[in-house]
């Protein structure tokens, strides 16, 4: 049986960073993956969204170009060949994923695996054993269904099952008007498709502050993607020709016809075909229980990424692999605040966030401050043609220290990494107003907001 | 671990083709030329993760770049060793660049062309020049 310092069993995001962390700080490293290497975000999430998302921007700046003095007759788009470039992206990532473990000596072994004891792991379907002295479990998460409402892969499908459509669908209703959800909204209805999206709470984006979440539900309504808050879906029949959809909001039934429905409400965490319950590694609802250094209960086991439940986001997985890593190698990594982690949205108007809400600042300090900061006076904003959307800015009134940090509008997710290290390195809005931003920029909004909640705005 | 590199007299260097100074061969095929990148190249880029090819009927200058390799540190130009016209572009090894890493000068070959401009096959290097320049870096 072969043996290994490090055992770790998923190839995405956080297990692959982890697997080279390790190797870095001289362990043996095997990495289990049973499909493709790069998980989730790689092959069927971050990196083919964003692609196909690429390809809809450019078919909205066609729509545009009246704007910008450009008009064109006979025009066609080729949701295949967006499809297409998406998944050869997807393929080269994955590959150079596969590079980075070899050159880094990992073993990467084909298979799923289990626990056989706390050493020892199983991995089908070869039926090989190896034994490690540590194990990391970064496996990911899979879409979660609605009660009642099982996916069939064609008629109601996962993100996953969209990624492989290769025509845009005539008519889509999407449940979760989350990041994910309002993502794909933009992506179809850009193609054309006639979009309904269906969430349960007041408003989209539902997990951004109150006032992010207001300017994006105008937004879309203006897109022309039909918007239902406050409704859930009670029902869903698959017809000849598409899906025939209940939704219910406020007592008062609707029937919604479509060619597809896709279900983007959340995820759940990949464990229960690990075998958790022979080494005896404690979760909660089915949530691996970890603490501040990926240590699960069980000595030598950590989990990382999607299956901790902390924050699923592929960075913050990452984040985590290193940690595990460093853990592991007798280092005293720093913990996560997995509250400053930036988290962003990359539908047709962009939203990034990180930090406390103003709902929730105000909630937890006695006094706070509050800054908006548009982007409709911002010079390079209205050359781009995008001077829609703002910045906001929370701090807490008495320490001076930055709070949270709210973006939508034109290329903020690109945005949020600086006002996000801010944040998480505890400064303050004194110390920030003495920086100087590159003119004309998107990011001078945050400047102006600085300046402006310091009490000497120059343009607001 | 990285692979190391190989010296110049281990570097595969056929006589029946001529060469490029930018490290494409070149080989005639009927009324056509056949292109892709030396052994020297693929060497030096290591494994190849992604080639990105040009279209069939797309028409490039000697010199001009007609796609690229990617390996995991860089992406490299892929030099036109003479002005002509795609004809026929060998997509599978789009989907298996290890293909251009294992036979550079075989199955690894990139595109056809028709040539524009007869005199760019003059300004071609032979084997015994190509390992010249190599030696001379």
């Amino acid at each position: 049986m072969k043996n290994f310092d490090v055992a770790i069993l998923g190839g995405g995001p956080g297990g692959y960073v982890a697997a080279v962390r390790c190797s870095q700080l001289g362990q043996s490293v095997a990495l289990i993956e049973k499909e493709a290497l790069g998980g989730t975000c790689v092959n069927w999430g971050c990196i083919p969204t964003k692609s196909m998302l690429k390809n809809a921007e450019v078919i909205h700046m066609l729509n545009c170009g009246k704007n910008f003095g450009f008009s064109c007759d006979n025009r066609v788009v080729d949701y295949g060949a967006a499809h297409s470039r998406s998944r050869q992206i997807a393929k080269r990532q994955s590959k150079r994923i596969e590079l980075l473990l070899k050159n880094h000596n990992i073993q990467i072994i084909q298979g799923q695996a289990h626990f056989i004891n706390t050493k020892v792991l199983q991995i089908q379907p070869s039926g090989e054993q190896i034994a490690a002295n540590s194990i990391i479990l970064a496996t990911g998460s899979k879409p979660r269904s609605i009660p009642g409402i099982a996916f069939d892969g064609e008629r109601i499908i996962t993100a996953r099952d969209a990624l492989q459509l290769n025509q845009a669908p005539t008519s889509v209703i999407i449940v979760g008007a989350g990041p994910i959800g309002m993502e794909f909204a933009s992506l179809w209805s850009r193609f054309g498709s006639t979009v309904t999206v269906v969430e349960m709470m007041p408003n989209v984006l539902p997990m951004e502050d109150g006032e992010i979440s207001r300017e994006a539900g105008v937004f879309f309504r203006n897109a022309d993607i039909a918007v239902k808050t406050a409704t859930s879906v009670s029902a869903v029949q698959v017809k000849e020709n598409g899906v025939e959809v209940v939704v219910s909001c406020d007592g008062l039934d609707e029937v919604l016809h479509a060619e597809k429905i896709l279900i983007a409400t959340g995820f759940t965490p990949n464990t229960s075909e690990l075998g958790l319950d022979v080494p005896g590694v404690k979760t909660t609802r089915c949530v691996i229980d970890i603490d501040d250094q990926m240590r699960t209960n069980i000595p030598g086991i950590y989990a990382i990424g999607d299956i901790t439940g902390k924050l699923g986001l592929a960075h913050v997985a990452s984040a985590q692999g290193l940690i595990a890593a460093e853990t592991i190698t007798g280092h005293a990594p720093q913990s996560l605040n997995y509250k400053n982690i930036p988290r962003c949205t990359f539908s047709a108007i962009e939203v990034a966030s990180a930090g406390l809400s103003q709902d929730e600042a105000e909630k937890s300090f006695p006094s706070v401050l509050v800054q908006k900061s548009p982007f409709a006076p911002n010079g390079k904003a209205l050359a781009l043609n995008e001077n829609i959307g703002f910045v906001k800015i929370v701090a807490d009134a008495d320490s001076r220290k930055l709070l949270g940090i709210h973006m939508i509008g034109p290329h903020v997710t690109e945005l949020i990494s600086g006002p996000a290290a801010f944040l998480s390195l505890g400064l303050t809005i004194d110390q920030l107003r003495h920086l100087v931003y590159p003119h004309p920029t998107l990011s001078e909004a945050f400047m102006e907001g600085i300046h402006a909640i310091s009490g000497h705005g120059v343009h607001l | 671990m990285a692979q190391t590199k190989k010296r110049i007299d281990e570097i595969d260097i056929p006589d029946s083709i001529l060469y490029y100074a930018e490290h494409t061969w070149v080989a005639r095929d009927g009324e056509y030329y056949r292109i892709g990148i030396t052994d020297f190249a693929q060497d030096q880029l290591g494994e190849i993760i992604f080639i990105e090819l040009p279209e069939v009927g797309a028409g490039y200058r000697k010199g001009k770049t007609f796609g690229c390799a990617e390996s995991t540190k860089s992406v490299s130009s892929l030099y036109m060793p003479i002005s002509g016209e795609i004809v026929q572009v060998h997509t599978t090894v789009s989907d298996n660049p290890e293909l251009v890493n294992q036979d550079a000068y075989g199955e690894g070959w990139m595109i056809l062309i028709k040539p524009t401009n007869p005199d760019d096959l003059q300004e071609l290097l032979s084997a015994e020049s190509y390992r010249r320049q190599l030696s001379s870096v």
